[in-house]
């Protein structure tokens, strides 16, 4: 074995060294990516099947296939505060008044997900078990705003007064590559529930 | 050897770039098209709010539209507007609509004949849907928007509406709404609403020309929100509840066929029965007859042509009580000359069928007489004046400088407001309290033949 031959394996294994070198880094770079990629599809789909869940559910706060069995459709909101809100509609148009509430659970109830600010968020009809799942939602707010466009202040004393409603929601992964959790927002400006001021 | 090895390198890492790189454009775009789906749902949506408000337009504007929209280029997509509408036609055809693309959202419908053919195509079939009740006081607005091939639809359903549904409704407001009045009930003014201060209306209230804040705060409650452009102009025709009084009720007219006053004094018995008398121009009062308010008035209405109505007692049963005018000077009031109560109070038993409507086509006053004087007195009905107002007699305004309470429990509607009491800078001194509570039950339920509005109502928006 020659001189050449020694730089020949030398050089063989710094370049074999640094393909390797590459190839973890790739294959880290390729594992982040996917995990941001997958998250950032996955927040969006999560965000747009509660916004639509929201949607079909607050556009109906009042709504009874039996009119009459909500005499005065602007009393249908009945607690209202910045995460939670109680209305009365008809959940599956039988022409019976359901309750249905709205609310955002706590930080601890999903203490052991990775990320620390992901709550649930819950549905109630009735007096049923409340159904949710963790979508990781991070903030569902909500604004009130009376006629006139004002905001009204919280605590709220009169839900009669709201017509119409501001939904903020964040939508971030459950799990995320090295703490860079992705991030969504859904605002909904001026929501009106048309039931609340028909009659 | 080392450059086969190198090429396959090369070669394997550009297929793993090229798998990753396929992988990460699918996920971009599987998001966009995420939110580019909810977008056109949206927008379809959007599209047949729209529609449906431009229907419910055309229905405000003539109760009798039926016509519809037809494939209406709208914002890059379409709408289709079908309207059933049963409150003014008759000789319909009954269908069960199911909308193209989102069948469930079918609606029973009520359609002239010429148009089932065309719905029948695109697979309506005759016949109510399953679970739908036929409401023949209603009509239907289903409107489809249609955007890059999706559908959806709203469905709103409206009726009659009736005044008897306010707790205060007034041509013009000539007294303000002002801080320490609260009013209960739907509210309305087919004026300028100008309220002093901080006056709390509990009920939705609508006004057709605006509304102005005044005084310090200007600060009013509208807790059952506000709505300015609503006009409803106070009018009726009182031919329907002459014809019901003639055909199933009880009509008192002067039977000489001369065109004189006929006074009527009415008392309801908590018993069912009703006391009445009648006089006849100058003539004597009639003797007493007393009979079941079911046998005198099956279906509920009581006409007085050409003259006024005194009325006292307690109501079992339902009534509408009307004082027409027809063009006599003097005529067309009522006079409640002592309590006027339900034998069952609905804010005790919410299931009460007690029901009175009182119909002036002048004023609806307390008269003042040993009963009334000095004395709290109740109202419970719902008190319509055509053509005038509605409170206590002069005399009790001033009330012999003593101070009690009108307490109602309706609704006061009429032309113009009338003062109960005199007032100083404390409040009112002499004369009635005004303490008005509102009839739940009248905002579904309506005395018979109660005068309604001109324009229909959205009772139900399902969207």
């Amino acid at each position: 074995m020659g001189f050449s031959t020694l730089i020949d394996i030398l050089g063989s294994i710094v370049v074999g060294g640094l393909l390797l070198m590459i190839l973890f880094r790739i294959n880290d770079t390729a594992v982040a990516n996917s995990f941001q990629y997958n998250g950032e599809a996955i927040a969006q789909r999560n965000l747009v099947e509660v916004v639509r869940l929201l949607e079909y559910d607050f556009r109906k706060i009042g709504y009874c296939k039996d009119w009459q069995a909500i005499p005065d459709p602007s009393q249908a909101i009945i607690r209202a505060d910045s995460t939670s809100i109680t209305f009365l509609t008809d959940e599956n148009s039988d022409g019976v008044v359901d309750t249905m509430a709205y609310y955002l659970g706590s930080v601890e109830e999903l203490a052991h997900t990775e990320n620390p600010r992901d709550r649930m968020l819950y549905r109630k009809v009735n007096h049923q078990e409340p159904l949710s799942a963790n979508l990781g939602v991070t903030k569902f707010d909500l604004t009130y705003y009376d006629a006139f466009g004002a905001e009204i202040p919280f605590p709220i004393l009169i839900p009669g007064e709201i017509n119409t409603i501001q939904i903020d929601i964040v939508l971030e992964d459950i799990a995320a590559y090295d703490q860079k959790y992705n991030k969504v927002f859904w605002r909904q400006i001026r929501l009106a529930a048309r039931n609340l001021g028909n009659r | 050897m080392g450059g086969k090895a190198a090429i396959l390198l090369v070669l394997g890492f550009s297929l793993i770039f090229l798998v990753y790189g396929h992988r990460f454009n699918n996920l971009s775009t599987d998001s966009i098209d995420n939110l580019s789906k909810y977008y056109i749902e949206t927008k379809a949506h959007n599209i047949a709010v729209s529609a449906a408000n431009l229907a419910a337009n055309e229905l405000f504007r003539d109760k009798t539209w039926e016509e519809g929209f037809e494939d209406v280029s709208f914002d890059g997509g379409t709408y289709n507007v079908y309207v059933s509408n049963n409150v003014t036609a008759t000789g319909k055809v009954v269908i069960c609509h199911i909308p193209p693309g989102n069948p469930s959202a079918q609606k029973t419908m009520s359609l002239p004949s010429s148009a089932i053919s065309a719905h029948l195509a695109h697979g309506d079939h005759l016949g109510p849907c399953s679970g739908d009740v036929l409401d023949d006081q209603k009509a239907v607005i289903i409107a489809e928007g249609t955007y890059q091939g999706i559908t959806k639809v709203v469905t709103v359903d409206l009726r009659p509406s009736y005044f008897s549904k306010f707790g205060n409704y007034y041509s013009t407001i000539t007294a303000l709404p002002a801080t320490g009045d609260t009013f209960n009930g739907p509210f309305h003014t087919n004026g300028k609403l100008t309220t002093y201060g901080t006056p709390v209306f509990w009920g939705k209230t609508t006004a057709k020309r605006g509304l102005k804040k005044i005084g310090s705060p200007k600060d009013p409650k509208f807790y059952g929100g506000f709505e300015s452009g609503v006009d409803i102009p106070l009018e009726f025709d009182t031919t329907g509840m002459r014809q019901a009084a003639s055909l199933g009720g009880k009509v008192f007219r002067d039977t000489t066929n001369t065109n004189q006053q006929t006074d009527v004094e009415l008392e309801f018995l908590s018993n069912g029965d009703i006391k009445y008398k009648q006089k006849i121009g100058s003539g004597p009062w009639s003797s007493e007859v007393t009979v079941p308010l079911t046998t005198i008035a099956p279906v509920g209405v009581m006409y007085v042509e050409r003259g006024n109505v005194y009325i006292k007692g307690t109501l079992k049963g339902k009534l509408t009580l009307v004082a027409s005018k027809k063009g006599k000077t003097g005529c067309g009031n009522i006079y409640q000359t002592d309590d006027i109560k339900y034998n069952s109070d609905p804010r005790d038993n919410p299931n009460s069928l007690d029901v009175l409507g009182l119909v002036a086509e002048e004023n609806i006053r307390i008269q003042y007489n040993s009963n009334t004087r000095h004395d709290n007195i109740i109202t419970q009905a719902s008190m319509f004046a055509l053509n005038g107002n509605i409170g206590p007699d002069d005399a009790l305004i001033t009330n012999d400088h003593i101070l009690a309470s009108w307490k109602i429990l309706g609704g006061l509607i009429a032309k113009t407001t009338r003062v109960t009491a005199h007032y100083n800078s404390v409040g009112p001194y002499e004369g009635y309290r005004f303490v008005h509570s509102y009839d739940n039950r009248f905002m579904t339920y309506v005395p018979p033949y109660f005068p309604h509005t001109r324009n229909l109502e959205i009772v139900s928006w399902y969207e």
